[in-house]
């Protein structure tokens, strides 16, 4: 029974019937609410304003009868239970009413059934309620159902139009692809192939899927193919690879990166490779590689080439040096002696020329060989500014080291160089300069590095043709002027600056003069060095013990100087030989005091006599001067710690070779003497 | 460096080392003791300027550096 009343809806014409039901639910216990109604608009507004339990009708009313009742029931409230109660309902009637959906029929003669059946048209309306709700339920669950399964095919339909367009799209990156790519199961079938590689095969992908490399390519290109793949397989990762393929314009060369694809236990199941083709880029760095041998060679051959100029001309400028020597200091005219004096300033230009053409061959092929050490910046300083104050004196150009205690410190460089670029920079200072001008060497630092400045007082440079000045060859006007130079000089300050790991520059002023500076690398301190200039005293005295010298030379006019050199000093007796056995059985046969040795002999060169003479027990301690016309630092060490007691560079200069004979007699230690 | 540059910067020298040592040969009497040694100041020019046309000649044949024999008899 329902919570609180039972509401009842009464379809009843008649007073005493209305009461009479009322009384009889009442007085079996059932706690009712009834409306009761005659007409069809009123049976229609109570429903729609009122929920009921039950509706009761009569089958007859005055306006209205029990078969329009039900159907307005059926209509406004199919699920309230619609008992017929009724004086006059036939057998008939009664089933034709309960065929239309009333749930039972009570005789207005035997009321007494109404309770019961109330009871249960109300416990059946209950089921049936909960019986619709189920049901409503179930139908319900399977609309969400259904519309989860719809929603579902949707996202599964969205995947694979997505996952097709995905496709498609790795599908078309592989097909657009440069490089071959392709897949081969663990047997080696081809299970993926793209556009390129079938194309290259020359097959539809089709006729490729299957087959294995030995059934595409030739079998000794297949094997190779097969290794690499294994290779791969069994690393576990990519192997980088060149593979050659066959192509009707010839064999091409492919970089292959083979991988093995893992499943999600890592294991490998296929083979994946991407392949480009790579020929023209090895054809490029094949044709690069040989055009540097090539232009390594060449640059080789340059620098053998100036070599051998540079070594051939220098015996005849010996020649012409020598005796311009000799000359200058015999008893000649003024005049005379101004020709000997072109002679000599011709011949060490000519030399100069040659060794700068030489050092610049060898800096451009970056064979120039030097000894980098601490070289004390002081010292060098002075010495370069002492060995151009008489040129500077002849113009009345003082030259000027500036104090500072930078001159204590030591820079890294090969010590010969970086003379050699201090007196070019000090050369060009005095020779731009005026006469009556100044030459000032000065010094800067930063934490490293160290400036050597040369300072001159000349015209300077006008700034359109600075840029011109480290140019070789260019002398910016000065060769219609009696300045002399090679136009090489400041292109090999800048060339050796460089090579030993410094730089060079300049500032200029138009009529103050200009600034050229060479900057080094600063060093821990140098060992000191005593540096000596040359005299030409030894060829004007006549002193010194009678001894015999052996001169092992293969070039006639080096020794008809020599011999000229000798007779200015008839204590010393010169033997000759011509070639490195005849100079060592000269030495054995005359045991001289002394042997100057020439490196470029026609049967071996002069290190093998030197190691011979070092061999024999009899010749070990005749001292042993080289003569050469190689003037590398490294070359006079070699040499010197091979048992050489001095090494002279020619061109000869005359005076030193007697003032190394005269050391050497009298036994002082010297060292390489240049 | 510009080829054959410097080989015409060395035939200027030359010829300036040639012609003083004919001035001083001219100037010289035949039995002057110093003669002998212009003379060979004389002929160690030549050679050189023999040398520095073989060389030239070699440069223009075969571009010089790359015709890297020896370019005259010692």
């Amino acid at each position: 029974m329902p919570e609180g009343p039972i509401r009842i809806l009464h379809v009843e014409d008649d007073p005493a019937d209305r009461e009479l039901v009322a009384a009889t639910l009442a007085g079996d216990g059932l706690p009712v609410v009834i409306d009761c109604v005659d007409t069809a608009e009123a049976m229609a507004a109570a429903l729609a304003t009122a929920d009921y339990h039950v509706i009761l009708a009569d089958d007859r009313l005055p306006r209205f009868d029990g078969h329009a009742a039900q159907r307005l029931a059926a209509e406004q409230a199919p699920l309230v239970p619609l008992i017929f109660v009724s004086g006059t309902l036939g057998e008939e009637v009664a089933v034709e009413r309960l065929k239309a959906g009333a749930v039972d029929y009570v005789l207005k003669q035997r009321l007494g059934r109404l309770p019961e059946a109330v009871r249960r048209a109300i416990r059946e309306a209950r089921v049936r309620a909960e019986h619709a709700r189920t049901a409503a339920e179930v139908l319900e669950l399977n609309a969400q159902l259904e519309q989860r399964v719809r929603e579902r095919t949707a996202q599964l339909a969205d995947r694979e139009e997505a996952l097709r367009a995905s496709e498609q799209r790795l599908q078309s990156i592989l097909d657009h692809s440069p490089a071959s790519i392709y897949v081969k199961d663990l047997r080696g079938h081809y299970i993926f192939a793209n556009r390129l590689f079938v194309q290259t095969v020359g097959m539809e992908v089709d006729a490729v899927l299957g087959r294995t490399d030995h059934d595409l390519f030739p079998p000794q290109l297949a094997d190779i193919y097969c290794r690499n793949d294994a290779a791969a397989v069994d690393a576990g990762r990519a192997v980088h690879t060149e593979e050659p393929v066959e192509s009707p314009t010839g064999t091409r060369v492919y970089a292959s990166a083979k991988f093995p694809l893992m499943n999600r236990d890592g294991v490998p199941y296929a083979l994946c490779g991407i392949s480009t083709d790579i020929t023209e880029r090895k054809q490029t760095e094949e044709a690069l590689i040989t055009a540097r041998h090539e232009a390594e060679r060449a640059n080789r051959a340059k620098s053998d080439f100036l070599s051998r100029m540079s070594h051939d001309l220098r015996t005849p400028l010996n020649a012409v040096l020598g005796f311009a020597q000799l000359l200058a200091a015999d008893g000649l005219t003024p005049e005379q002696l101004e020709c000997v004096g072109q002679i000599q300033t011709g011949g060490r230009l000519l030399l100069d020329l040659i060794n700068e053409v030489l050092d610049l061959s060898r800096i451009e092929a970056g064979h120039l060989s030097l000894s980098p050490e601490p070289v004390s910046i002081g010292e060098i300083v002075t010495h370069a500014a002492s060995l151009v104050t008489p040129l500077g004196r002849e113009r009345n150009i003082d030259i000027v080291v500036e104090a500072s205690p930078l001159l204590e410190r030591a820079v890294r460089a090969d010590r010969q160089r970086l003379n050699q670029v201090l007196l070019n920079l000090l050369s060009n200072a005095i020779k731009y300069n005026r006469d009556g001008g100044r030459v000032t060497m000065s010094l800067m630092a930063t934490e490293s590095r160290l400036r050597v400045c040369v300072t001159d007082t000349g015209y300077g440079i006008e700034p359109d043709k600075q840029q011109l000045l480290f140019r070789p060859f260019e002398r910016l006007g000065a060769e219609t002027t009696a300045v002399e130079g090679t136009g090489l000089g400041l292109t090999l300050v800048r060339g050796l600056a460089e090579a030993m790991g410094g730089t060079a520059g300049f500032t200029s002023e138009v009529d103050r003069g200009s600034t050229f500076w060479v900057e080094l690398q600063l060093c821990e301190s140098a060992a000191e060095r005593a540096l000596d200039a040359p005299s030409d005293a030894p060829l004007r005295s006549a002193t010194g013990r009678p001894a015999t010298v052996l001169y092992i030379e293969d070039n006639l006019s080096n020794v008809k100087l020599m011999q000229r050199v000798f007779a200015r000093r008839p204590a010393l007796s010169l033997v000759h030989a011509s070639d490195g056995h005849l100079g060592l059985s000269t030495a054995r046969e005359r045991r001289p005091d002394v042997i100057l040795l020439d490196l470029h002999l026609p049967d071996m060169g002069g290190e093998e006599v030197l190691r011979l003479l070092w061999t024999d027990r009899d010749l070990r301690n005749i001292p042993v001067v080289v003569l050469s016309a190689d003037a590398t630092s490294s070359q006079q060490r070699r040499l010197l710690t091979s048992g050489a007691r001095a090494y002279l560079t020619k061109p000869l200069d005359l005076a030193r070779v007697l003032k190394t004979i005269d050391s050497v007699l009298s036994d002082t230690a010297i060292e390489a003497v240049d | 460096m510009p080829d054959g540059r410097w080989q015409h910067d060395l035939k200027n020298e030359l010829g300036i080392v040639l012609g003083f040592s004919q001035v001083l040969l001219a100037e010289l009497d035949a039995d002057d003791p110093t003669r002998a040694d212009v003379a060979e100041i004389h002929a160690a020019a030549q050679r050189a300027m023999l040398l520095i046309r073989q060389l030239r000649q070699q440069h223009d044949d075969g571009n010089g550096a790359n015709g890297a024999a020896h370019p005259a008899p010692r």
